[in-house]
């Protein structure tokens, strides 16, 4: 089982790739468990976008598109996407 | 009266009898309305602007600098443009950076107040106070860029120019005031400087202020550019606005065709990520700015051609491309081209042509060449817009005013507020947006409304209007209303823990008055009622705080689950009146009605 993680921005550009599927065991994770497993994968990815299991405060995901989370608590289920973003979207 | 951070006083310039009059400003008027947008919006009312057309000589056109214009503070080198706007016929204040803030408020007042009309096309020059007008030699219907260099050529280096290109020559409702590239883009105010017969501003001078505590101003000028450029900017920094693109294609937040749609198929494309890939790419600063989020893209893709550079913003690609259905990147960086030369406003560009596309893709106009997708139809509409020609003319008047010309109920989908075209921010996508769109006094703004920030957290769930929308958004209107004043980027914002607790420091440092954050938030909301009560004397009536059918209507074909209620949008709008303590349909308050009056 895996949950795909999609990156933009400057996620993207630290762990210098688009999207990365990342296995789970069990039916469904953790945002701070994801986290940590991105952290461990792309060391400059983890400087500048995690602080532990947390985002830092520039930087928002969202589960399957839909709506945003930042809680380490909050549960994936295994098979959905998570994207990680700038939480800034001024243009 | 001496103050710090200021001269006390504005030039109002007379431009038919060319009487230069000084006048005179009061602490009670700075600390209320600061700078920048606040102090313009405050200048305005004072000249009664709102009974007058916005094109008629009586119009009143401020360029309003700030108490931060010439510190040490990074981001500060900026200037507001204020006026009522040809476009929406209600306040337009736009902002714009750079060298102009600097030399303008050197050459010796806090704004500038410009009425009546010059008997000829004319350059105005401002040197160290002294006025006077020349005729335009040369520079009629040259592009802003070549006006700005062509003058400084003539006067020399030392001075700052700020002009309108053929577009707002020829008065179409959203022409710029650029300057440096950068332009005081939306809602018109180069059309409203075309109708003054004025091509250009030249400024230059030696008056500067002094700042109350300079030593402890420089300690935190030099924290606040280190807080700069740390992960907050990063965003643009590394990528720029554009950066938006793809993240914003997969929330179907992206417009497309006109808001038919919120994702775009090539988009990919048209993302800095893949531009910078073939691409000779270069970035660059304002004047005092440390964050540097100018990000700019060879025209050609080929690295070996010397050629031509063309800055890109997430407003740009999102109106000349996916908004138009333009898929090729060279289009859109030639389109935006374009309209940096002619001096037009991206947003309404684009937003008024794919308007038009819509409509001869309903049968609607017979204008058979102007489709979705092609590129060579986009750049020939921009041509005819900037010379108001053919289908031009009334594509310069707008999508609001050209769906009273086409007629046959495609007001429903002219994408626009108040007259505003809705910038690059699909708003069934992200409904607290939506909220500060409708609510907005100078229209659909991205800019003086930051309810995305809200979106795009937890607070909400960004596809359906929540109670807590109305005051979320008003706390963003609030904090832009005051950055518009001091003026401060809008890209520092991440930087700050408590912003108004922060700009408190600043002004004390700056001013010596002894500023409390609470009093900035009652500024704040003061400023946004003051632009409110401008709209109320043009005209304004609550019907105007809305979205164009289409939003209501219809979701997202690529998101079926999008739609926003129009009674649940209403029942927000009312909420948001009331917690601002005007009516609940909208009007302000005897009590706030007459504070303003007595300002």
């Amino acid at each position: 089982m895996f949950v795909l993680v999609e990156l933009f921005g400057i996620p993207r550009q630290r762990a210098g790739q688009a999207v990365v599927k990342l296995e789970v065991c069990e039916k469904s994770t953790c945002l701070g468990n994801i986290v940590l497993q991105l952290a461990e994968l792309f060391p400059d990815l983890a400087e500048e976008c995690f602080e532990g299991q947390q985002l830092q405060t520039g930087y928002v995901a969202s589960l399957g598109g839909k709506t945003f989370v930042r809680s380490p608590g909050t549960k994936v289920q295994a098979g959905e996407s998570l994207l990680i973003m700038s939480a800034d979207p001024g243009g | 009266m001496s103050h710090f951070g200021y001269h006390g006083h504005y030039l109002r310039i007379d431009l038919e009898t060319e009487q230069v009059t000084r006048v005179s400003l009061g602490t009670e008027v700075l600390r209320r309305y600061l700078g920048g947008s606040g102090l313009g919006t405050h200048l305005l009312l004072r000249e009664n602007a709102a009974i007058h057309d916005s094109l008629a000589p009586e119009a009143a056109l401020v360029f309003a600098f700030s108490p931060l214009v010439g510190s040490p503070l990074t981001t500060s080198a900026k200037f507001a443009v204020v006026s009522k706007s040809p476009l929406t016929d209600r306040i337009n204040d736009s902002l714009a950076s750079s060298g102009f803030a600097m030399a303008g408020k050197q050459s010796g007042c806090d704004a500038l107040v410009l009425v009546g009309r010059a008997r000829q096309n004319s350059v105005l020059l401002l040197d160290d106070g002294r006025f006077e007008l020349l005729p335009v030699q040369g520079l009629a219907g040259q592009g802003t860029q070549q006006t700005e260099r062509m003058l400084q050529k003539q006067l020399g280096n030392d001075w700052q120019i700020a002009s309108i290109g053929p577009a707002g020559e020829n008065l179409v409702r959203y022409a710029t005031i650029s300057h440096a590239g950068r332009h005081a883009g939306r809602g018109g105010a180069g059309a409203v400087m075309g109708a003054k017969n004025l091509k250009a501003i030249a400024v230059r001078g030696s008056q500067r202020v002094t700042w109350a505590d300079g030593d402890r101003l420089n300690a935190y000028a030099k924290d606040l550019a280190l807080r700069s450029v740390g992960p907050e900017t990063a965003k643009y920094r590394e990528l720029g606005t554009a950066s938006n693109v793809l993240a914003f294609n997969r929330l179907h937040a992206l417009p497309t065709r006109n808001f038919q749609q919120g994702s775009f198929a090539a988009a990919d494309q048209l993302a800095p990520e893949t531009l910078a890939v073939n691409r000779v790419t270069d970035r660059s600063y304002c004047s005092a700015c440390t964050i540097g989020c100018e990000h700019r893209y060879s025209l050609e893709e080929d690295p070996a051609t010397d050629g031509e550079s063309v800055r890109l913003e997430y407003e740009n690609v999102f109106a000349l491309g996916p908004l138009c259905g333009i898929e090729d990147a060279h289009a859109v960086l030639k389109a935006s081209q374009m309209c940096d030369q002619y001096g037009l406003d991206t947003v309404s560009t684009g937003g008024t042509i794919a308007f038009a596309m819509e409509c001869v893709q309903r049968g609607l106009l017979d204008v058979s060449w102007l489709k979705f997708g092609d590129s060579e139809a986009l750049w020939r509409a921009i041509d005819l817009i900037a010379e108001r020609r053919e289908i031009g003319d009334q594509l310069a008047e707008g999508s609001r005013r050209m769906a009273g010309w086409v007629g046959q109920d495609s007001l429903a989908f002219a994408p626009q507020v108040k007259g505003l075209e809705i910038p690059g921010y699909e708003p069934r996508a992200l409904q607290t947006m939506a909220l500060g769109f409708a609510v907005g006094t100078r229209g659909a703004d991205h800019n003086r409304s930051g309810a995305y920030e809200v979106d795009f957290s937890e607070r909400v769930d960004r596809r359906n209007l929540q109670n807590e929308s109305a005051a979320l958004a008003i706390e963003t209107e609030d904090k832009a209303a005051l950055m518009d004043s001091l003026i401060l980027c809008k890209f520092l914002r991440g930087v700050f823990q408590d912003f108004y607790q922060e700009a408190a420091h600043i002004l004390q440092l700056i001013t010596g008055w002894d500023v409390t954050s609470s009093e900035l938030k009652s500024n704040a909301a003061h400023i946004v009622s003051a632009k409110k009560l401008f709209n109320i004397r043009a005209g304004w009536h609550p019907k105007e705080d809305t979205l164009p059918a289409r939003f209501f209507d219809e979701s997202l074909d690529d998101d079926r689950q999008t739609k926003i209620s129009r009674s649940k949008l209403d029942e927000l709008i009312e909420s948001y009146n009331q917690l601002r303590g005007w009516t609940q349909d909208g009007y302000l308050s005897s009590q706030q009605e007459r504070e303003l009056e007595c300002d």
